[in-house]
């Protein structure tokens, strides 16, 4: 019997154990996939800290966590159309249905039967194999220059600041806009929102990562440590001709950094929010919501990224527009994944982390 | 093995032929309706007539209403006693669909004029064993019995009356979508639509009840400008006494921002081009013979001038056939006014009367409820 090596979450905020199993079985409309390369991100450090209770969301224990997968497909359900073994692929944010309202109107993202790899049994990414589900439609192939670590490091951070930039805050090529954070979201939408064509003004408490993105093509960076969320909008008009930004994007989260990426904002101008708050703030903000009528301020949040925008994601890093695979700091093996988790409360990751060794 | 009373057409531009057929029990993913109703759809004569390549034998239909008979294995949208509209047919998972735009499906042509399902099997058989050609519109629903698949049925509440409901899997959507989806006139503005049809008429109530307040009718038939005055289109012109062109130039003077060509027409097209204001957009729907083709005046269209084909109405009908339902609940929507109703036995007759345009939209009562 084939097995296989499974990083485990036992206990909501107890080391993960390397175990070894039985691959997952497939039915007729999965696929079974090898994991080339699978990302770790501060989403799977809230699940494993229990994190978004509040918002509904309940991680199975014991489960597998890992959600950014580039691999390769092993097998096929018999009713499986579009892929075989050997096809290079990648998932999306989540499993989808294609069949529900929100399938149906090309959001995926917002499917009713909704899933994710780490809410499955035998799909979470921390894995040398997983099951994915419905796989005709859960099966991205990757064009032939992206690689499996593109599809890793793409995973779920750079998908999330695509249509953060692109389709909910609608970042035009030529406006300025502010980028809140320069995380990994932060970063990514820095990358996405130049190669539009747009100025980035970058926001971050932390001048390693102004730095960062000022080589990543910003045109302004503002360190906010120790400003008051009015004093950094202030700085930030001073260096923007007297005028806020057209668009704004928080890819924070913590109150002060959304309410911060609200200030910046020009009259008419839109925030696109794509940060989760932590146990500090449990999900809940005040906003100036008179001020927003004021100014005409429109507020989005963003989540993942439908099926239907992969194409044009994976076209521009087909064609060399955008590099997530060039944010990738460390390679990493299984073992060492729940090392990187414990660096997250603190903020000390840099940049992306991958596992592209499974032992 | 179901037994189902179909109508046949065995030749080009033959008549309709009643046959009891055998009907294949639903596979993966497939239903089985008991047809209540099926309207009668300029496409279904357009392929009598072989305009489009779809091989005969075959059963026609595609608007259909009817009660979920039964379910094939892995159906969880529907269940039995469910009443639906049956739409066209897609994939679900190329480029379009997934982009919210099934009505051009990769393959829209295998799952709506094919003929046979996707692997060449043939769904109706005489009893003679002679396979007969079925899948149209994923439905072929000149029957009293259909059979469809999971994607493009499309259930309705159970408190309308289900046998005038077919017509909106096609004709209906196709033109109020035309309008509501496709080109989208803002409320206050002004549409002209060429073709009092049941299509064009779709779209002019569907333009009234969103907010348009001026909605022009253009046709040759007095009998059907006088109908469109009567749902209440605000000017109706007969292009065989005037150049509608130049009619809407007097009627109309602010101009029309937006117009729709229902009638297929390549002339007509032209005028439904240059009846526009500056910028414009012509949304075009009729369908015409393969290889015709339009003549448009390069100067004309410079000026933010836009044409642009239409299919289905940009419909998602699992979306936009439940909003039409509400809309007609809220007698905003009419559709019905459109109807004449006829018993199945009657299908040539009902082709006749549309056909010679006494009749706007046919619907054949074929199974009670």
């Amino acid at each position: 019997m084939k097995t296989m090596n499974t990083l485990r979450v036992n206990a909501f905020r107890k080391p993960m154990t390397l175990e070894n199993v039985k691959l997952p079985d497939i039915g007729e409309d999965d696929a079974l996939v090898r994991v080339t390369a699978s990302g770790v991100c501060r989403t799977d450090w809230h699940l494993w800290n229990a994190d978004w209770t509040w918002a509904g969301v309940n991680l199975p224990i014991p489960t597998t966590l890992g959600h950014e997968i580039g691999g390769v497909i092993e097998a096929v359900g018999k009713n499986v159309k579009g892929l075989k073994t050997g096809t290079r692929i990648t998932v999306p944010f989540n499993f989808a249905c294609g069949c529900c309202s929100h399938c149906y109107s090309g959001e995926q993202n917002l499917c009713d039967e909704a899933s994710w790899p780490f809410m499955l049994q035998g799909s979470g990414g921390f894995s040398e194999y997983i099951r994915v589900p419905n796989a005709t439609l859960n099966c991205v192939p990757l064009p032939e220059n992206v690689s499996e670590l593109d599809a890793a490091a793409l995973g779920c951070r750079y998908m999330t600041a695509w249509r953060a930039v692109v389709n909910k805050a609608k970042v035009q090529g030529g406006e300025t806009v502010a980028v809140i954070g320069i995380g990994g979201v932060g970063l990514a939408a820095l990358e996405i929102a130049t190669a539009l064509g747009a100025q980035v003004i970058a926001i971050d408490n932390r001048d390693d990562r102004l730095a960062k993105a000022k080589k990543l093509g910003a045109v302004v960076t503002i360190n906010n440590t120790d400003l008051s969320v009015e004093e950094t909008a202030k700085k930030l008009r001073s260096l923007n001709n007297g005028r806020g930004v057209k668009a704004s994007i928080d890819a924070v989260g913590i109150s002060n950094a959304t309410l911060t990426a609200l200030e910046c904002l020009d009259k008419g101008g839109r925030m696109c929010t794509v940060g989760l708050t932590s146990q500090e703030d449990h999900g809940e903000l005040n906003i100036p919501v008179d001020k927003l009528v004021f100014s005409e301020w429109s507020v989005s949040g963003s989540l993942g990224n439908p099926h239907s925008d992969y194409p044009e994601l994976l076209n521009m890093i087909s064609a060399g527009r955008l590099s997530p695979s060039q944010h990738v700091t460390r390679q990493i093996s299984l073992s060492e994944v729940q090392s990187v988790i414990d660096q997250m409360p603190d903020f000390e990751v840099d940049g992306y982390v991958v596992i592209t060794k499974f032992d | 093995m179901i037994n189902v009373n179909a109508a046949v057409v065995r030749t080009k531009g033959g008549q309709f032929e009643l046959e009891e057929l055998i009907l294949d029990q639903p596979r993966d993913h497939e239903v089985l309706i008991k047809v209540v109703a099926c309207g009668v759809c300029h496409t279904d004569m357009v392929v009598r007539d072989q305009k489009y390549p779809v091989p005969l034998p075959m059963v026609l239909g595609h608007e259909g209403s009817g009660i979920v008979e039964k379910v094939g294995s892995g159906v969880n949208r529907v269940q039995v006693g469910d009443h639906v509209v049956l739409s066209f047919g897609y994939c679900g998972v190329c480029h379009n669909c997934l982009n919210a735009r099934p009505f051009y499906c990769d393959q829209f042509y295998e799952h709506n004029f094919k003929g046979s399902r996707l692997d060449g099997s043939c769904t109706h058989h005489t009893h003679e064993n002679e396979p007969v050609g079925g899948v149209f519109f994923s439905q072929s629903s000149f029957g009293t019995y259909a059979l469809a698949s999971e994607s493009n049925v499309v259930k309705i509440r159970k408190d309308v009356p289900l046998e005038i409901m077919g017509p909106l899997g096609c004709g209906i959507q196709t033109g109020a979508g035309a309008i509501i989806n496709a080109l989208k006139p803002e409320v206050g503005s002004s549409v002209a639509i060429f073709g009092a049809g049941a299509v064009g008429l779709s779209a002019a109530l569907a333009a009234l009840a969103i907010g348009v307040t001026t909605v022009v009718l253009i046709d040759i038939n007095d009998d059907r400008l006088a109908f469109a005055r009567e749902l209440g289109v605000s000017h109706t012109i007969n292009s065989k006494s005037e150049d509608p062109v130049e009619a809407i130039k007097c009627l109309v003077p602010q101009g029309i921002s937006y117009s729709l060509e229902c009638t297929g027409r390549p002339a007509v097209a032209r005028q439904a081009v240059e009846a526009l204001s500056i910028p414009g957009i012509c949304g075009l729907v009729g369908a015409a013979p393969m290889g015709a083709e339009i003549i448009l005046d390069i100067n004309s269209l410079l000026f933010g001038r836009s044409v642009r084909g239409i299919i289905e109405g940009d419909s998602v009908p699992s979306e936009f056939i439940p909003q039409l339902i509400e809309l007609w609940r809220a007698k905003k929507f009419p559709f019905d006014k459109l109807i004449e109703f006829f018993e199945f036995s009657e299908i040539n007759e009902a082709v006749e009367a549309s056909e010679s345009g006494r009749v706007l939209k046919p619907v054949l009562k074929i199974q009670s409820y």
